[in-house]
């Protein structure tokens, strides 16, 4: 079926759904570099608020991803985490601490240009610690 | 909600063998937890383990089946998780019920997530026969 990758001026923008297998997400993973290395774009938006379940595998490509498109010099928010997928993850112990996180599409455009992302830096890092797992998956 | 006395039971049932496999896995769990009263976040630890449970079986054992039952317990509803396959089996379960031996980049089993996740934890295996986890999420008072 495959994730909608589509570029929005300086922004890349994926937006994942229930429906995504796994080879659909490790598609947009390379979608998502590709369209980095191509258009020059300077920021990736992962936009998962259509996704009910962020499992270990899938919060590795997210974490795959962010490290392959800093490599790239572009940065990455992953947007609209759902309430529910949030604490799902957190009891999991699947965790992408090293993604900035934003509410939504909009809010992690503003994260972008305001050059927060590329801290590497967010809110879930203390969440990340009191788990003291953070390095353990 | 009005909850029957006794045991009453829905049944959904997938069977796993591909990585398109755990989506219906997933969706079954959240339907099965929906239609019991489960609260969204109690619907999503439910999928959530289920997915790490039919991964598990994808890993492992190369083909299974996932099994989702929704049942009372006096008048308290539960959602039960019963993944089984016919895989190698699991040489150290204590081992693998340890936290540091998680989930990960595939390296361990991801149990003790899906014990966080769910209320209880059952892990039945046998060296070269398979494996059943049979974990329950009862749904908060």
């Amino acid at each position: 079926m495959g994730i909608p990758v589509l570029r929005h001026g300086g922004v890349v923008i994926a937006t994942p759904d229930d429906r995504a297998t796994d080879a659909d997400l490790l598609q947009m993973e390379s979608d998502l570099l590709d369209a980095v290395g191509e258009h020059h774009v300077g920021g990736v938006v992962i936009d998962v608020g259509a996704v009910s379940v962020l499992d270990s595998f899938s919060c590795r490509v997210l974490r795959d991803i962010a490290r392959a498109v800093r490599m790239r010099g572009a940065d990455v928010v992953a947007a609209g985490v759902q309430p529910q997928v949030a604490y799902s993850m957190v009891r999991l112990a699947a965790i992408f601490d090293e993604i900035p996180t934003a509410i939504d599409l909009e809010d992690a455009i503003e994260v972008l240009s305001s050059g927060e992302a590329a801290m590497g830096t967010s809110a879930n890092d203390d969440a990340a610690w009191s788990t003291g797992l953070q390095e353990g998956w | 909600m009005e909850a029957p006395r006794e045991s009453t039971l829905i049944f959904e049932h997938a069977a796993i063998a591909t990585d398109v496999d755990l989506i219906e896995a997933r969706r079954i769990g959240r339907s099965v937890a929906e239609r019991l009263g489960f609260t969204p976040v109690e619907q999503a630890m439910v999928a959530t383990a289920i997915s790490e449970l039919a991964r598990n079986i994808i890993k492992f054992a190369g083909s299974g089946d996932v099994e989702v039952e929704g049942r009372f317990d006096a008048g308290r509803p539960g959602v039960t998780v019963r993944a089984t396959d016919e895989g190698p089996g699991i040489v150290d379960v204590e081992l693998a019920m340890q936290d540091g031996y998680s989930t990960g980049d595939g390296l361990g089993l991801g149990l003790p997530g899906v014990r966080r996740l769910m209320d209880e934890i059952h892990v039945d295996t046998r060296l070269g026969k398979g494996t059943t986890v049979t974990a329950t999420k009862w749904k908060a008072r």
